[in-house]
């Protein structure tokens, strides 16, 4: 195992690979009540075109089913993987995301049989064509309740826009037709491929000892056996460097109280990967504070105006193969609302020039603001990237955080914000509105 | 460790090194007289998170707490029972994990001092502009609550089941009120409520009980009579079962259903009350959850919960239009199910193992931990970790079901999306 140390936070880190190939990190916080693991597979929505696990071709599987595969999971020949951690008294969970899927618990006993559970019930698969018949009711009313989630319709508009006909602009959990269409088949077939140990890592934080939980991870994975690691074969989604792709401007009518606007702005240029991603993250994160946040001069402005008000935000996602920002806000201007953004996006430089006192207020606050991360275990865990980020944990954000300037800043608003990749989403009150 | 610092004004200081933050509340608590009451607290926790006479504008705050390492600060409302409670809340890096130290403790109180004792005034009322100016966005952001509508069916249940017209309406208040509150109104109801409010500053983090006092009493607040709150609403039970339904063209049906549930806080059942409910809806392990949800494949959602402080039990589903029947029978079986005694000891023994779990996690967060003292100011009640899981632990079979059998259906709630 390695060991990196983190002296200013007093922490250190244990990381190794299993024979398997399987990455495991280990956290441990003994002031702490609770242990929080999660074990996560490099695989999510945008994943339906790929190479299946001994097989030579490409195959399209339908939209959702990496969701679809995190729900069946939990279900058993003769048991619900919940009422293993339910009768450890802990909880249990599990999420997908565009690239990851997710399983975790959180506990404060019995952290050693839960780490056992968790391990067992992702990595012995069952699946049967009658539960995944039953699952299709359960899913299809997940799907149905975002569908009346204005601000759920509101992200994927916008993703619909920067990423028309991929497979990002799907939602994560599919539609009810494409569910329909799955079978145990396809879910083993994904299952093989994605779900091998190469392709994982585990994550513990909190209350335990680092030897006995490492010879009990061991100890687990022995017991079974893995075919060789393969490399995965992903369809290539992510080509479209001019931004040919990107719909400008698109709405939609829905029984909403105000009008919803979001402002998306597609990453046109190529990361170079591995903790320059995250640094390339972080430096996207200030740009957007300084020109969007609430420190900023415009800000204040538009709030006075009444074009935005607390509903007002913006986010950076930024995974394998696609980043994007978006920038959105509830208002009754929404027009003024999206020109004002575009606006700023476009004048960055210029805003950017002279400010070196905000940009260190603004260093500050981030830094600050990482460091109240370290306090919930979930933030730590969670955050774990595996390869995407080299490895990074929060504790390298701070350091990568301190060495960057104004200047950096400037050069990836430069790289980053291009007219061509700017696109606008809104959501209008419609007019026989029942509500 | 706790001192009165002066009558009315409660300090409690906890000293821990598991957190690398240093947590302040300030909390402002009152028994609400009146609905207007209500929304003029929401209203006002608005106002004073985003202004001040030292930093008139939202950005004169934010750029003052990036200074501190970007301390978060914001203001909360919550209402429990009769009692409203107003707080103040910063959190800020301790000085131990920064580079340079820089006394962080004593900044954040004199920015909480700021905020509190010179909000943005002129002549005895709030600044006319931030005033209209965060009504308006009050009033948006009620009106949106109607676009959440899991949130929807919740309030509307409220608004049939309860009597009072206080408790009618939502925790932030009626939109109603709103309007006619004039910003010289406001300001005197602050006045009064700096004076006469109990008042609790609580500390959590690596800090030395002597430096925060001498920080909390630079706060300078006057005494105050001391008044014992009553937490407590009873709502008075009704012979029939009150029935609503609202069409709207939704792809997701909720009905809801209210229970009075007459279990006192803290009193003896309490702690089978929330076994009761953790068994009932509480938890992926729930009856509802396993019978509605995943055996029936009938909902995504399908949960309960309850409020000790109104005796009230609420059980939330998302359902298509066509399945409402079947829903009802279900979830009036799980209640009947549970008062029978249809339940294992296994069953009950792994709830319990969980509700311990949920608490000792609670323990993990700087805030919740903080919540837990601020409940037993507000009610004047108290439980060490030790005993509440003792308590926990030594409930029976016999006193879930005893629990069980008290329910009454009061009011069932349908927001009915059509389509299919």
């Amino acid at each position: 195992m390695e060991l990196y140390s983190y002296p200013q936070f007093g922490e250190s880190l244990y990381t190794t690979i299993l024979d398997n190939g399987l990455r495991v990190n280990l956290l441990p916080r003994k002031d702490f009540h609770k242990t929080y693991g999660i074990l996560t597979t490099n695989y999510g929505s945008i994943d339906n075109e790929f190479v299946p696990l001994g097989e030579t071709n490409m195959r399209r599987f339908p939209d959702g089913i990496a969701h679809f595969l995190e729900h069946k999971l939990f279900e058993k020949e003769d048991h619900d993987a919940f009422d293993i951690f339910g009768k450890y008294g802990a909880d249990a969970n599990a999420f997908t995301s565009f690239t990851r899927t997710s399983y975790l618990f959180s506990t404060t006993r019995n952290a050693d049989k839960c780490v056992e559970a968790l391990l067992d019930f992702v990595q012995t698969p069952y699946f049967s064509e009658k539960t995944v018949a039953k699952e299709k009711g359960i899913i299809g009313q997940e799907i149905k309740m975002y569908d009346d989630d204005p601000n759920w319709q509101l992200y994927f508009g916008i993703i619909g826009n920067l990423y028309p006909k991929n497979a990002l602009s799907s939602d994560i959990a599919g539609t009810v037709e494409s569910i329909e269409k799955i079978t145990s088949a396809d879910l083993y077939a994904c299952y093989h491929t994605f779900y091998q140990p190469s392709n994982m890592n585990l994550f513990l934080v909190g209350n335990f000892e680092v030897e006995e939980m490492i010879d009990l991870i061991k100890k687990n994975q022995a017991k079974r056996t893995f075919p060789q690691a393969q490399p995965i074969e992903r369809a290539d989604l992510f080509f479209d460097p001019q931004g040919k792709e990107i719909i400008p401007y698109r709405m939609t009518e829905l029984a909403v109280q105000r009008p919803k606007t979001i402002i998306g702005i597609k990453g046109l240029d190529i990361l170079p990967g591995g903790r320059e991603s995250l640094s390339y993250k972080l430096k996207i994160e200030l740009l957007l504070y300084l020109l969007y946040g609430e420190a900023s001069e415009r800000y204040q402005e538009l709030y006075d105006q009444g074009v935005l008000d607390d509903s007002f935000s913006y986010d950076f996602s930024l995974e394998r193969g696609f980043h994007f920002a978006s920038i959105s806000g509830d208002t009754n201007k929404p027009q003024e609302l999206s020109n004002a953004v575009i606006e700023i996006a476009e004048h960055a430089l210029e805003t950017l020039e002279g400010k070196e006192v905000e940009f260190e207020l603004a260093k500050k606050e981030m830094v600050g603001r990482n460091i109240q991360a370290l306090n919930s275990l979930e933030s730590i865990a969670n955050s774990y990237e595996g390869d995407l980020f080299e490895g990074a944990t929060l504790f390298d954000v701070v350091p990568l955080l301190e060495e960057l300037t104004l200047r950096d800043i400037k050069e990836v608003a430069q790289q980053f914000l291009r007219s061509e990749a700017i696109s606008v989403y809104q959501i209008l009150p419609k007019e026989d509105d029942l509500s | 460790m706790q001192q009165e610092l002066v009558n009315g004004v409660e300090l409690q200081v906890v000293s821990t090194q598991q957190f690398k933050t240093n947590c302040v509340v300030v909390s402002f608590v009152t028994e609400l007289t009146s609905r207007e009451e209500t929304i003029m607290r929401t209203l006002l926790s608005n106002i004073l998170e985003t202004s001040s006479q030292t930093y008139p504008t939202q950005k004169d705050v934010a750029l003052e707490l990036s200074k501190m390492y970007g301390a978060s600060f914001g203001t909360t409302v919550s209402r429990r029972g009769r009692l409203h409670t107003l707080s103040f809340i910063v959190n800020c890096v301790n000085d131990n994990y920064l580079l340079q130290p820089e006394n962080m403790l004593a900044q954040v109180f004199s920015f909480l001092k700021e905020m509190i004792f010179a909000p943005l005034v002129e002549e005895n009322a709030f600044d006319e502009v931030t005033f209209t100016r965060q009504k308006e966005n009050l009033a948006a952001y009620i009106e949106a609550v109607k676009d959440n509508k899991q949130t929807y069916a919740a309030l509307e249940l409220q608004k049939m089941y309860f009597d009072d017209p206080i408790q009618k309406s939502a925790q932030y208040g009626d939109l109603a009120d709103l309007t006619n509150i004039t910003a010289s109104e406001l300001y005197s109801y602050y006045q009064k409520m700096l004076q006469q409010d109990n008042i609790q500053i609580l500390v959590s983090g690596d800090v030395e009980f002597a430096d925060v006092l001498a920080c909390a009493k630079e706060l300078s607040f006057e005494p105050r009579t001391a008044t014992k709150l009553n937490y407590l609403y009873t709502q008075p039970r009704h012979e029939s079962v009150l029935e609503k339904i609202t069409q709207q063209t939704l792809n997701q049906s909720k009905l809801d259903l209210a229970y009075r549930l007459p279990v006192p806080y803290r009193g003896e059942m309490h702690y089978a009350a929330l076994i009761f409910n953790a068994l009932l809806g509480g938890s992926p392990q729930s009856k509802l959850f396993m019978n509605v949800r995943e055996k029936a494949s009938l909902a995504y959602y399908a949960s309960s919960s309850f409020d000790p402080f109104r005796q009230l039990l609420v059980i939330q589903t998302g359902i298509k239009s066509v399945d409402k029947r079947r829903a009802l029978a279900l979830i009036k079986e799980q209640v009947a199910d549970l008062a029978a005694g249809n339940f294992t000891l296994e069953e009950l023994e792994n709830i319990k193992l969980n509700l311990a779990n949920s608490y000792e996690s609670r323990l993990d967060s700087q805030m919740t931990a903080l919540n837990r003292l601020q409940l037993e100011f507000i009610t004047k009640t108290s439980e060490s970790p030790a005993s509440w899981l003792q308590k926990l632990n030594q409930v029976t079979k016999t006193e879930v079901m005893q629990v069980a059998q008290k329910v009454e259906l009061q009011a069932i709630y349908f927001l009915d999306g059509g389509q299919e």
